[in-house]
Order: C-alpha cells, then sequence, then structure tokens
C-alpha cells in the first residue's frame, strides 16, 4: 500500500513529461507549414501560385510555368487593378464582362473559417440589432437575447427580462412554425460590420430559421430547405453586394452560400469535395468572375477556381503538406506524445498523438540501459525497463527526478 | 488527539491565514470596484458587448493568487517541521504517523479549499445581480481551474517541504512546476470544461505525493 503514491507520482511525473519535453523540442524545431498564395487567373483560365523561397518569392502557374512578376500582374487583373489600372494596362472587358472598378469593389469576398471558429465554447448570449437602422448604422440595442428553450431578451441597465420584447419574439417564432428548443443560432455579434442580417438557427426539428429584426419588430422566417440538406454549422458574412447571407454547411460536410431570391432561401452549392469541419480550414478570395478556394488541412491544401456566377468548378490543384522539421524530430525521439490543446479546438483536453512508431527504436535501446544499470533487484530492473520502453524519454526523466521508493526490506532500492 | 494537532496546526498557520483572508477580501473589493468602473466608463452595453464578443476576464486578480495561498499556507505548515527535525518528534505521538499526515494535510488543504469555497460564491454573487447568468457561468469556468491550481499547489508544496533532502527537494520544484502549469494553460472560458475532472484527480492524487516525502523523512534519508 506504501507504494501507491509513489506509482502515482512516478504516473504523473511521466504524464508531464509525455507533454513538457515534446512541446519544448517543438518550441525549439517548429516552423509554420508556408503555402504559397494562390489566385485564380481570370484570363488564363489557371491557378497562379506564389511560392515563398528563403527571402523571395517564385511565381509560376499550375503546370509549373515560371512567370515574370509583370505576367504575374497581367494574369491576375482583379487582383492587381490598382496597379494596372495605374499603368493604364487594365483590361475594359474580361470574357465580355465590362470591368467596372465600384462593381469589382462590392463583387470581392474574403471568408475565413478555422475548425477553432466551431470548436469553442459558445456563451449562448446574442445581441439583436436593428437591421433597417434609421440612421443607417448599427447601434447598440441595450439588451441581449438568450435562445434556448424560448427566446429571452435580458436588459443590459438593470439585468432582468425584457418581458414585453420577450413575448414578442417568441410569439412570432411559434407563428413561424420555430420548435424549441434551439439547436444552435449563429450570426455576427459584432457592432463593426456593414449592415445585419440578424441570425440564423436551427430549431428541435432541423429546420432552419432567418430571425432579425425590422423596424424593431421581429422577422421569422423558415428557410425551408430542402429535407436533404441537415444544416450542422452557419457562419454569415456580411458581402457588400448583399448576394448571399453566409456559408451553410451540411451533416455530409458539402458548403453552400444561402442566397435569397423572390422572398425564397435558395442553397446554392460549391463544387467543391465534402469538407470536413472539424479538421479542415478554409478560405475563399472571391471576385467579379471567379473564386478561389482552398482547403486545408494535416495532408496538404487544396486550391480550387470556380465561376462566381454558379459556383462551378473550373481548375483545381493540390499541395502536399510540407514536411516540417518538428515531424521529423518528433518521428524520431516520441512514439507517441501529449498534448493540451489542438489547432483544431480550443478546448484544453488531453490529446495523445502517435507518430510513426519508429521512436520505439530509441524507446527500445533506453530501456535496455536502464536493464543493464545495476543495483536493483530484477523484477525493479524489468518493471523499469518496460516502463521505459512504453513511455521513453518521460519516463527516463521521470526515473531521474523522482526518489526511488525505499523501504525497510529494499524491495525498491 | 487528532483536535490537538489540529490546533498545533491552527497556532502555526493562524497569521497567514488571516493575511490570506485580508488579501482575498482586499482583492474581491478591488475586482468589484473595477468591474463597476468598467461598466461606468464604458457604459452597461458596450461592457456586456465586450465580456460576450471579447472574454474579457473579471476577475484578472485571482488568476494567481489561489496559487499564492496554497504555496503559502504549506510553506507556513511544514517548513517549520523540517527545522530542526520538528516532524520526528510530531510522528512520535500516539497515533499511526499516517493518520498524523492526513490530519496536517487535510488540515492545511480544507483551509485552502474553505477559503476559496467562501470567495468563489461572493464572486459569482457580485456578478450574478448585474450580468447574465451566461456570463457568470463563463466567469466560473475561468476561476475554476484557478482555484483547483491554488489546492494543488498546496499540495505539491507540502510534498516538496516534507522532502527531507534538499538536492531532492530541487529536483521536485521541476516536475510540481510542469504539473502546476496545466491548470494555467492560456485559454478562453469554458474552454478548461473537458479538463476539469484531470485536474480534480491531479488535484486529489497530489496530496498523497506527501506520504513519499515523509516514507524518506522517517528512513532517515539525509
Amino acid at each position: 500500500m506504501k507504494q501507491i503514491p509513489y506509482f502515482l507520482l512516478l504516473f504523473a511525473v511521466t504524464i508531464a513529461g509525455l507533454w513538457i519535453i515534446p512541446e519544448l523540442v517543438k518550441t525549439a524545431t517548429y516552423s509554420r507549414d508556408r503555402y504559397p498564395f494562390v489566385y485564380f487567373s481570370s484570363t488564363e483560365k489557371k491557378l497562379i501560385f506564389k511560392e515563398f523561397v528563403d527571402k523571395g518569392t517564385e511565381l509560376h502557374d499550375d503546370e509549373g510555368v515560371l512567370l515574370t512578376d509583370s505576367a504575374y500582374d497581367h494574369m491576375l487583373p482583379l487582383l492587381n487593378y490598382r496597379q494596372l489600372t495605374l499603368n493604364g494596362e487594365m483590361p475594359d472587358s474580361i470574357d465580355g464582362i465590362a470591368i467596372d472598378p465600384r462593381e469589382l469593389r462590392v463583387k470581392q469576398i474574403v471568408y475565413r473559417y478555422d475548425p477553432k471558429d466551431k470548436n469553442k465554447p459558445q456563451v449562448g448570449l446574442y445581441i439583436m440589432y436593428e437591421s433597417l437602422p434609421i440612421k443607417g448604422k448599427l447601434e447598440s440595442p441595450g439588451d441581449v437575447f438568450r435562445l434556448t428553450d424560448k427566446i429571452e431578451f435580458i436588459d443590459d441597465a438593470t439585468n432582468q427580462i425584457n418581458r414585453s420584447k420577450s413575448e414578442m419574439f417568441q410569439k412570432a417564432l411559434e407563428k413561424a412554425g420555430y420548435t424549441f428548443p434551439a439547436q444552435w443560432t449563429s450570426g455576427n455579434l459584432s457592432i463593426r460590420k456593414p449592415y445585419d442580417e440578424g441570425y440564423f438557427s436551427l430549431d428541435a426539428q432541423g429546420q432552419l430559421f432567418h430571425i432579425k429584426m425590422v423596424n424593431g419588430r421581429p422577422f421569422v422566417r423558415n428557410t425551408q430547405l430542402d429535407p436533404s440538406i441537415e444544416p450542422t454549422y452557419f457562419s454569415m458574412l456580411e458581402v457588400s453586394d448583399k448576394r448571399f447571407y453566409g456559408f451553410l454547411f451540411d451533416k455530409n460536410g458539402k458548403m453552400y452560400i444561402l442566397e435569397e431570391a423572390a422572398g425564397k432561401y435558395r442553397p446554392l452549392p460549391l463544387d467543391i469535395p465534402a469538407v470536413d469541419l472539424n479538421r479542415d480550414a478554409l478560405s475563399i478570395i472571391g471576385n467579379l468572375l471567379y473564386w478561389t478556394v482552398s482547403v486545408e488541412n494535416d495532408n496538404g491544401k487544396w486550391f480550387y477556381g470556380l465561376k462566381t456566377a454558379d459556383l462551378q468548378r473550373v481548375r483545381e490543384s493540390f499541395v502536399l503538406a510540407p514536411v516540417n522539421r518538428w515531424d521529423k524530430v518528433a518521428n524520431k525521439l516520441f512514439p507517441f506524445y501529449l498534448t493540451f490543446k489542438k489547432n483544431t479546438t480550443h478546448y484544453v483536453a488531453p490529446y495523445l498523438h502517435f507518430t510513426t512508431g519508429t521512436a520505439f527504436v530509441l524507446n527500445a535501446l533506453l530501456a535496455l540501459i536502464v536493464y543493464v544499470i545495476p543495483r536493483r533487484s530484477l523484477s525493479k530492473r524489468i518493471f523499469d525497463s518496460l516502463y521505459v520502453l512504453l513511455f521513453g524519454v518521460a519516463g527516463v526523466v521521470a526515473f531521474c527526478l523522482i526518489p526511488r521508493y525505499q523501504s525497510k526490506n529494499n524491495q525498491h532500492k | 488527539m487528532i483536535q490537538a494537532i489540529i490546533y498545533k496546526e491552527w497556532i502555526k498557520t493562524r497569521s497567514v491565514v488571516i493575511l490570506l483572508l485580508a488579501i482575498f477580501i482586499a482583492a474581491s473589493i478591488y475586482s468589484f470596484m473595477k468591474i463597476a468602473q468598467d461598466a461606468r466608463l464604458m457604459g452597461m452595453t458596450a461592457y456586456w458587448e465586450s465580456l460576450i464578443e471579447k472574454d474579457a476576464a473579471l476577475f484578472p486578480y485571482f488568476t494567481y493568487l489561489p496559487l499564492l495561498a496554497g504555496v503559502l499556507l504549506a510553506i507556513t505548515q511544514f517548513v517549520p517541521e523540517l527545522q530542526f527535525k520538528r516532524l520526528k518528534l510530531t510522528l512520535h505521538l500516539p497515533l499511526s504517523e499516517s493518520t498524523i499526515i492526513w490530519t496536517m494535510l487535510l488540515y492545511g488543504f480544507l483551509t485552502v479549499l474553505a477559503l476559496f469555497t467562501l470567495t468563489l460564491p461572493v464572486l459569482m454573487f457580485y456578478i450574478s445581480r448585474i450580468l447574465p447568468r451566461e456570463v457568470v457561468g463563463m466567469s466560473f469556468a475561468q476561476l475554476l481551474p484557478c482555484f483547483l491550481g491554488g489546492l494543488a499547489a498546496y499540495s505539491i508544496t507540502a510534498w516538496i517541504c516534507l522532502e527531507p533532502q534538499w538536492k531532492q527537494r530541487i529536483l521536485n520544484i521541476l516536475p510540481a512546476m510542469v504539473l502546476l502549469s496545466c491548470f494555467y494553460i492560456s485559454a478562453s472560458s469554458g474552454a478548461y470544461c473537458p479538463f476539469v475532472p484531470y485536474l480534480i484527480a491531479l488535484t486529489v492524487v497530489a496530496l498523497l505525493f506527501s506520504f513519499i516525502s515523509t516514507t524518506r523523512f522517517k528512513e532517515g534519508v539525509q
């Protein structure tokens, strides 16, 4: 029984070592994966790459043809239109579509999704802005709301429920067929946005509702999505041309933009493979004619050129994930290691990472050394070496740091 | 006899316990004043928005105060025991050695726990009057690992203080720092929730580490 504290301490220190030793090695060796900047050429209909090599850049298309700076500018007129306009080299039209600087500006979109956006604690409070503000700019309403088994507005001056407003929205939600409790609600809480479109909320029945406040009154509408689409995540994006509300992801990872036409919501799919929201980071840079979409995970980064009008794929390319120095070192030193944070989630928890397993060679070598160290009983030597074989460097460090258990019969001398 | 040991521990630690209580009361009052001032200067609406949007910490002073409390109480309680080997006398009292050590450890652990259980509800009660329950929950989730860290700091410091050998005491500090840093990984409010059971387990298990030190002390390790 007296050995229990010793083994608990040994285990706790080993676990700490499985975390901190790789963490220190990672700090010394890790460098960020550098992928090229990729943009779809509206003139060449190719993906154009800007690689960051040492201190310079290398420009090439998706067939590997090297480009000069000038060719790069001309191939990407919708990216470099300011430079081309200054030089008087901006084309008047591309593919028969007139290039109007104002139109170019409003059609530009930038969107980024990181798995951490989804995998994080949600406060569960939202701010309902007036979507048609009298003065034209958004103002704080003086209350926040929660949407769980009912909708409740909480006055921020008194911290009390605003009963009349809550009842007004509750009735509007019930009238529109919203079934409580809400599964999730998504919108942009920030006041620093060009306009407000409220929130999209998934009800208990899996129906997606659009909820906002217009002229102080509730606006609630069922999006009436096709039953084959089971929404799992919605990301609001206030785009300048108000073409769509945001990005919708369904259960199968299919990605859509949610448009509205003649009072009806229309999900338009992006012609890209299914996205894993818990693993893939997304980036979209769009212009008047084409969108460049990138999807990145541990394996590499996929690039897609889509037509802005119908979001159909025109071109695609893949770049394999660069082998990081940290990965090489980890493969040799640690068969597995522990982290408490992960780049795909905000949650702190023990995450076990397995490498290629070649580091078991090092573990075996360390176990052998531990076995031949004399002045211990055979059973102790076997236990120590098996422990080191399993936990490797962390096991050795734990044995070095904590005192040997001693008993009067020298069981663990 | 157990009451006598508890009384002995109280005599040793009463000034530090009162000091810690005063520090916690002062920090609580200052935090309330700061919250009230921020709300006044920013306006309640903007203040609520900053809490919801930016995940601002409501009680930043309580991040490391519990750690300080745990370390300070353990030092006050166990450093005198190792001076002139007074622990040898204590262990000769007519009680089993484990009962004596458990009594001493539980006295300190429960004192720290009492300090925290007095403070935490007061902090939560104050903000629940001016902030919605979601923000109160968020703040609780933010403070819980820090308070658990304070309890673990007590146990781990006791383990280091009771260690009879100076060289080993220094070696113990290294894993102690790593184990305690698990409670202070920077994260947004609520992000620690899946990790809290592990932190509670570590806090409880760390109480047992002191028995390794006392066993070594008893066996005359110098």
